[in-house]
């Protein structure tokens, strides 16, 4: 009789042991949050030399959590792993049978893990499907817009020329443009885009214009490509700072710092060239040129009449008396 | 009598060697003064005291062209010559009511600006070529007078 109901009790024992330390694993590994994106991602059973697999990256995390509480975080570092690199969205083979407290590396794996969170560099992985949606829908009105860059260089004939100067300038100010740069023979002028043709047009009534050439480059890739770029690079920030803010090693926290401030630059770069496009798009640039003497010889005769009198014309023949 | 009428046709003669040399009659306006026979190819000159000129040549028509066509080859030299801004063009008409074509040119000599006008006309013959240039502000004080020795040019 006693022995019936040890038995049962002992086995009850044993089950409630089991499923309260996985729990407890459970609960340190979702609450250190490991970071997924930070292991290489590489094929289960690539074993190539100074490559580790997933496998092996999985075993040193639950060996190394399951020592203590400290080493959990410590743990789920891999220090000079490239956090730019996105997880590919093709999902990775199976992972082998994890204890039920590494369930959120599942997440990693592609299947389905009740953890808090998913990595934010996973998350491009997830969403990419979604992505053609969201662009069909969300940035339609963007992508349909094309962002050109006006640019005109107009070449006059020398007279009058700082009346001519002037002239140009005070156009730029009526249009709503300003003085980007003047000098004895020539200037250059920024206008809104929408003022472009009319302001052109107007300094060409000014005088004798000899040359125009006007170009509009289209920008519109770039500035897509680096909004897409922003948004990666925003992204990748944000997760740096989250895990900045659970380091504990100083080794960690330097290292993670480091590829922080490279990808603070990176933002920062991408965001000065959207913003050097967004201004040279919404301004157009006039540059008005006063040349003594045609450097294209766009005008020129090539055939020389046989008529000397023609050669003979001008105000210094004209005025010797 | 007969010595009259010797020196009537000597003066006869006399007017027209004065004439003769040129293929046409130029006009000086009030304020220019005419500078003689001095200059070559029977070019007449006349000028203001304040250094207005007015030139007027004669050329062959050789080899044949329109007034268009002569009207744009001076154009074309003087783009090619650089440092002339065309800053209009006129169509003028002479004592017998030639037609003809005025190119209106700007010229900064150093942070002068001058005026160089050069007027056109075309017979079968010849090309006539009327110039008149100055600083800007005296050729705009002379252009009326320029306007007149242009309209009361005589071709012969």
């Amino acid at each position: 009789m006693q022995i019936n109901r040890v038995f049962p009790a002992l086995f009850v024992l044993a089950l409630t042991l089991l499923v309260g330390c996985g729990g407890d694993f459970k609960q340190a590994h979702t609450e250190s949050a490991p970071p997924m994106d930070a292991a290489p991602a590489v094929d289960v059973g690539s074993s190539s030399a100074g490559v580790t697999t997933k496998e092996e990256v999985y075993r040193d995390e639950v060996v190394v959590a399951g020592k203590a509480p400290g080493g959990v975080q410590e743990s789920l570092f891999h220090p000079g792993a490239d956090f730019s690199k996105n997880i590919p969205a093709a999902a990775p083979p199976p992972p082998p049978p994890p204890p039920p407290a590494a369930r959120s590396f599942q997440a990693q794996a592609g299947q389905p893990a009740p953890g808090p969170t998913t990595p934010p560099q996973a998350q491009p992985t997830a969403k990419k499907p979604a992505e053609p949606a969201q662009v069909a829908t969300g940035d339609a009105a963007a992508l349909r817009t094309t962002m050109l860059i006006y640019t005109a260089e107009i070449t006059m004939a020398v007279f009058e020329v700082n009346k001519q100067l002037s002239a140009v300038e005070t156009l730029a100010k009526d249009e709503g443009g300003f003085l980007a740069r003047r000098d004895d023979a020539s200037i250059t002028i920024r206008v809104p885009v929408a003022r472009f043709e009319a302001v052109v047009q107007k300094i060409e009534k000014l005088g004798d214009m000899l040359h125009r050439n006007v170009v509009a480059q289209d920008v519109t890739e770039e500035f897509r490509d680096l909004e897409v770029q922003l948004r990666s690079a925003r992204a990748v920030r944000d997760r740096l700072e989250q895990l900045l803010s659970k380091a504990v090693k100083v080794e960690e926290s330097i290292a993670i710092e480091r590829e922080l401030d490279r990808v603070s630059g990176e933002i920062d770069r991408i965001e000065g060239r959207m913003k050097f496009l967004k201004d040279r798009a919404a301004y157009s640039t006039i540059t008005v040129t006063f040349s003594a003497k045609s450097k294209e010889n766009v005008n020129a005769s090539h055939v020389r009449l046989p008529a000397n009198w023609l050669d003979s014309l001008g105000l210094q023949r004209l005025l010797s008396l | 009598m007969n010595t009259k009428r010797t020196l009537l046709g000597l003066a006869i003669a006399a007017y027209a060697l004065i004439g003769c040399g040129r293929p046409y009659r130029a006009a000086t306006p009030e304020g220019f003064v005419d500078l003689g026979d001095k200059y070559p190819n029977d070019e007449y000159r006349a000028a203001t005291a304040d250094g207005v000129v007015i030139g007027i040549r004669a050329f062959d028509n050789e080899p044949k062209g329109t007034l268009k066509f002569w009207g744009r080859a001076l154009e074309n030299r003087m783009r090619d010559m650089g440092g002339y801004a065309l800053i209009e063009k006129r169509a003028v008409k002479d004592a017998v009511g030639h037609e003809g074509i005025q190119l209106r040119f700007g010229h900064d000599e150093g942070k002068e600006p001058h005026l160089y006008y050069v007027a056109l006309f075309v017979t079968d013959a010849r090309i006539f070529l009327i110039e008149a240039g100055g600083t800007k502000a005296e050729m705009d004080r002379e252009a009326q007078r320029v306007e007149w020795a242009i309209a009361n040019f005589y071709p012969k």
